[in-house]
């Protein structure tokens, strides 16, 4: 699955001594420390490092963002595809490079991806635009959603769309910011992994950064890990040894927690006959009925678009069931697929603060939290939530939730493991399920996470109808599906 | 949410290439934009046949091009300033000001319902390709330009804003709701950086090349039918 041919090449990309730190940090920390790095033509490099280390910190030095959007202070030496980066305009970098951003929403600049991929296309193209959109539609399979405003695909759905726009100007350089992130098992990392062995039949040069990283490890020529602002190559090999070797540490000891799925009888949310479709299009959810009783840990499990985050939405009130009704009897904490919008004070100290004199929970309220946040590697209490990852927001969010819920509340989390490392989603899969007396809603559109809660109610959502996902069930545990699980 | 993803959805072009030729879906949707300005500037309190005319027009036109449940419910936001505007007008009434019959209040809110739904008929049958392609006609590039940049993200950012809300009302409680607000500025600072991000990345789109047939007979015909009819209506109709 590797590059066919690949050989050592000469470095299309060429990093030295390269140091960033933003603005609101010029007194303070760099984020990226005398970074040094080559990446030869045609090679498939994998970069992983905990959520918070630089990685997207590194694409935007990569491609001269930091500097021009971000006003970042960047020393060093880059060069892009045999030259300077400061000699390349933005349409040589354009043609050199192309980034796939952590969110897909914001890739486009206009409402229905067709039109922005037309007009970016109309860009390299000119008349011939259309024909090259129609290669790369096609080439992605995305014919069925690329004509759909953007608000109403998912996530998994608009990330497809974005590699297919990024592919447009045929560049050579292709990176990949958390390409996993949001795509569910079978259509979306199966799909990924479909597009990299394209790509590497392309003859294209790839950077991924992710943390999902043990589905891509057969298609990469080297990896880099990325440290406290360093980066460090690593050895392959050491590195499926050593996760497996904590998967199975951390596995054995899920197994033998003795924390067991709820005997309380008290019921927190009710869903009976609940169906669901928006406007004139067809239904989303069909049918679906379910009971969540006090400290009860249910999964939710489906592909891209299988209407996750819409039963979400339906639970918290955000949508209204077009039939059948919810009841909820206990307050309900929820966390939305975008972080950022969970959190409204200028830092995590006030946060906590907040959130403990609101709920009026127990008086150890904030240095309990403290000390979780602590635990999660979250030190710098002034710090400004707006500067932390992807993956740390989410972090947050769900410990602050969990932390100052109601003992008999819910809390609705939609992908909690989003921008997580394996031992980073373990951790927080270990503190929710310390919670024992309140009720969980977990989204989750990958298998990995599901086997981090061994308890739980597991339940897969396909064609809008909910059905009990055994958790030895023949479908999860199919010879292809099997395939996908980390070693 | 439903509500902003259907206000969001009104002002998102949704069956553009499926409906006429451009110069079609320009021309009815400024003429139905005039109608109830012309109406209301000239005619005010007057013309109940043209008025009706319009305002059904308006929703038949919404109604094959979007669904008309969602658009009707969407109209709850503008029949809320029209309840304060009432509300306004009673109390002035009741002070002795000067105040405008009942028949010219209704006829004025029924124009301004046309005339939003007419607006939103503009939005829904112009792609933004379009409507940049007729601003860089007129000559306004960077407005065009910015035009983009803007709309493009409208409705995304209107769907998020609501899913803030919910999470901030379970999060706080009534009380503290207000606290959205932060969360939202938040989410907007994100936003901004990515599309100058995706700017930087993409550049902003060409001057797109839009293919512009010329209206078909039927089209002309259409076009005509509902200009003459409301001339008529205006003209001889009380």
């Amino acid at each position: 699955m590797l590059q066919k041919g690949y050989d050592a090449r000469k470095p299309i990309v060429k990093v030295k001594g390269l140091w960033l730190r933003y603005r609101v940090s010029m007194q303070g920390d760099w984020v990226l420390r005398s970074l040094d790095f080559e990446v030869e033509d045609r090679e498939t490099v994998l970069v992983i490092g905990a959520s918070g280390s630089g990685k997207t910190s590194l694409i935007r030095a990569l491609t001269g963002v930091a500097q021009a959007v971000f006003g970042a202070e960047v020393q060093g030496e880059i060069e892009l595809c045999f030259k300077k980066l400061k000699e390349l305009s933005t349409h040589d970098i354009q043609k050199c490079v192309q980034v796939v951003n952590q969110d897909p929403y914001t890739h486009f600049l206009e409402p229905v991806p067709l039109d922005d991929m037309l007009s970016y296309a109309e860009k390299f193209y000119g008349n011939e635009a259309e024909e090259i959109v129609e290669k790369v539609v096609k080439l992605l399979d995305i014919e069925d959603i690329v004509n759909r405003p953007v608000i109403t695909l998912s996530g998994g759905q608009l990330k497809r769309i974005t590699i297919a726009k990024a592919l447009i100007p045929n560049p050579t350089i292709l990176i990949f910011d958390e390409p996993l992130m949001w795509l569910d098992d079978v259509n979306g990392v199966e799909m990924f992994k479909a597009i990299l062995k394209i790509l590497n039949d392309m003859g294209k040069t790839i950077i991924i950064m992710e943390h999902r990283f043990l589905h891509l490890l057969n298609f990469v020529n080297s990896m880099y890990k990325l440290m406290q602002g360093t980066l460090a190559k690593v050895d392959k090999s050491d590195v499926t040894k050593l996760v497996r070797q904590n998967f199975r540490r951390v596995v054995e000891g899920i197994q033998a927690l003795k924390t067991s799925q709820s005997n309380s009888y008290r019921e927190v949310l009710r869903l009976d006959n609940v169906w669901f479709k928006y406007g004139k299009e067809q239904w989303v959810l069909r049918d679906l009925n379910l009971k969540v009783y006090q400290g009860d840990t249910v999964v939710i499990y489906g592909s891209n678009g299988a209407g996750k985050s819409t039963l979400l939405r339906i639970i918290a009130g955000v949508l209204k069931p077009t039939k059948g009704s919810v009841k909820r009897f206990s307050k309900v904490m929820y966390i939305p697929q975008i972080p950022y919008l969970f959190l409204t004070e200028e830092s995590i100290k006030k946060e906590i603060k907040e959130l403990c004199n609101n709920r009026k929970v127990r008086e150890d309220c904030f240095s309990r939290c403290s000390e979780l946040l602590n635990r999660f590697g979250y030190d710098d209490l002034d710090r400004l939530p707006l500067h932390l990852s992807w993956g740390q927001v989410t972090r947050l969010a769900t410990l602050l939730s969990i932390n100052t819920i109601n003992r008999d509340g819910l809390i609705l989390l939609d992908e909690p493991f989003t921008g997580s490392t394996y031992l980073e989603a373990i951790a927080l899969a270990e503190t929710l399920r310390m919670f024992t007396e309140v009720a969980k809603i977990i989204v989750l559109s990958s298998r990995d996470y599901i086997s981090l809660f061994p308890k739980a109610r597991v339940y897969m959502l396909s064609n809008g109808v909910l059905s009990p996902l055994a958790y030895r069930d023949a479908h999860m545990f199919d010879k292809a599906a099997y395939r996908l699980m980390p070693p | 949410m439903s509500f902003s993803r259907n206000l969001a959805e009104l002002f998102t072009p949704l069956c553009s290439s499926k409906c006429f030729s451009l110069y079609t879906r320009i021309s009815i949707s400024m003429a139905m934009m005039l109608i109830p300005m012309t109406i209301q500037t000239l005619f005010k309190g007057q013309k109940i046949i043209a008025t009706i005319y319009t305002f059904i027009l308006a929703l038949t036109l919404l109604s094959i091009c979007s669904n008309l449940k969602r658009v009707l419910r969407v109209l709850t936001l503008i029949l809320i300033f029209i309840v304060i505007g009432f509300i306004v007008i009673a109390i002035s009434k009741f002070l002795g000001y000067p105040t405008p019959t009942l028949k010219e209040l209704i006829l004025s809110s029924v124009n301004l319902v046309t005339l939003f739904l007419s607006i939103s008929l503009f939005f829904q049958w112009t792609s933004l390709r379009e409507l940049r392609w007729i601003l860089t006609k007129m000559g306004m590039s960077r407005l065009a330009n910015l035009t983009t940049a803007t709309l493009a993200f409208l409705p995304l950012l209107l769907n998020n804003y609501i899913e803030a809300y919910i999470a901030i009302l379970m999060k706080f409680g009534k009380r503290k709701v207000y606290k959205a607000v932060n969360s939202l500025i938040i989410h907007t600072t994100m936003i901004a950086n990515d599309v100058a991000q995706a700017i930087y990345l993409y550049g902003l789109p060409q001057t797109p090349r839009v293919k512009v047939e010329r209206p078909k007979l039927l089209e002309v015909l259409l076009i005509a039918t509902i200009v003459i009819l409301a001339m008529f209506l205006i003209i001889v109709a009380p």
